[in-house]
């Protein structure tokens, strides 16, 4: 057993992603600040290449390193920044109870995700899932058929009856009861391709996916107006 | 070389990248707190909603459903929304104060 190159290129770059997102937060001149997640949402594209998901990361790469980030940019440059010098560490009160509630929230969701990962060494039910993925490829249907088919209630009772199964009597189940659900049926190939995504978002979520761009519309307008007003609906005496 | 149990402990599975993505919100949600500047805040936000997406797409894998990444895209298109929004009320309040230190705009009333 011995590192992949995987293993050695996430580690790295989640190196990278840290600092650069520490950074973020300790740099006093926004531009830095700025630059720096630029430099994390990169690195996190990196991370969704990794994870078999190339079209959320060139979505990535577009519209948060691409479109977002200039945005920050510009409105910063806009600014006059220059006399901006905050004591981020100034010693009070208030500054000790927040350095205390983030340090907490931190240790609590890295704790609880490395308390899940030695639970996962001793029972890997994710690992299963691509095995009993694999077995029930030859009975499944086309994938392109499941997509224009309705839901099927029966299926997904049992779906949800398996989960709450494995919640009741714990972890050792979920190996062998894990019942793969529609969408686990998609192959290895399949998985993870802008052919499957597209399918779901034009199938599944097209309500949502409307909706969104109606949202886009509202955000352009709003933006628009409120940049263009002088200092909100108070003109100010100067 | 390294001992089987450190390579083990190093072998990337899906708590790894909850891991990282619990660190980078952790991070984001400190910036919130201590941060001054109205823009950096908006940025620790950001940075929240990109450690989220982190999520989506490791679960995504791991859990072998693309539900996940359907989501990211409706996330990302969102925070894209948030982000125009929240940096044209930052440019308004800029106008206005001549000043992006939240603290020295505590009372917004006209």
């Amino acid at each position: 057993m011995a590192l992949t190159s995987e293993d050695i290129l996430f580690h790295a770059f989640a190196a990278v992603a840290t600092i650069s997102a520490i950074l973020v937060v300790f740099l006093s001149n926004p531009i830095y600040s700025a630059l720096f997640l630029a430099l994390t949402m990169s690195v996190l594209s990196i991370f969704y290449f990794m994870l078999n998901a190339p079209f959320v990361a060139v979505a990535q790469l577009t519209v948060y390193a691409g479109a977002v980030m200039v945005l920050f940019i510009m409105v910063v440059m806009l600014f006059d920044l220059k006399r901006e010098h905050e004591d981020v560490l100034k010693i009070s009160p208030v500054m000790i109870a927040k350095i205390i509630g983030a340090a907490l929230l931190c240790g609590f969701l890295v704790g609880v995700s490395w308390l899940g990962m030695s639970a996962n060494q001793n029972n890997p039910s994710t690992v299963v899932a691509p095995q009993t993925m694999a077995k029930d490829l030859d009975k499944t249907k086309p994938v392109v058929a499941m997509a224009d088919k309705p839901e099927n209630p029966d299926e997904d009772l049992t779906a949800a009856e398996q989960n709450n199964l494995v919640d009741v009597k714990g972890a050792p189940e979920t190996a062998k009861k894990d019942v793969p659900t529609k969408e686990t049926r998609l192959s290895p190939d399949e998985f993870g391709s802008t052919a499957s995504l597209s399918k779901k978002l034009f199938s599944k979520y097209v309500f949502a996916f409307e909706a969104v761009s109606l949202l886009l519309l509202v955000a352009i307008v709003g933006a628009v107006a409120l940049a263009k007003s002088r200092g909100g609906t108070h003109h100010v005496a100067r | 070389m390294l001992p089987d149990n450190l390579v083990g402990l190093l072998h990337v599975g899906l708590n790894h990248y909850l891991v990282l993505s619990g660190l980078l919100f952790s991070i984001g949600v400190f910036g919130v707190l201590v941060k001054k500047n109205a823009i950096v805040i908006l940025m620790s936000i950001e940075l929240m909603l990109n450690a989220v997406n982190l999520d989506f797409v490791a679960f995504s894998k791991y859990g072998h459903n693309i539900d996940g990444q359907a989501m990211v895209f409706f996330v990302m298109t969102i925070a894209a929304a948030e982000a125009s929004v929240g940096l044209a009320i930052a440019v308004a309040v800029f106008k206005r104060f001549k000043e992006v230190n939240i603290s020295k705009f505590e009372n917004l009333k006209g």
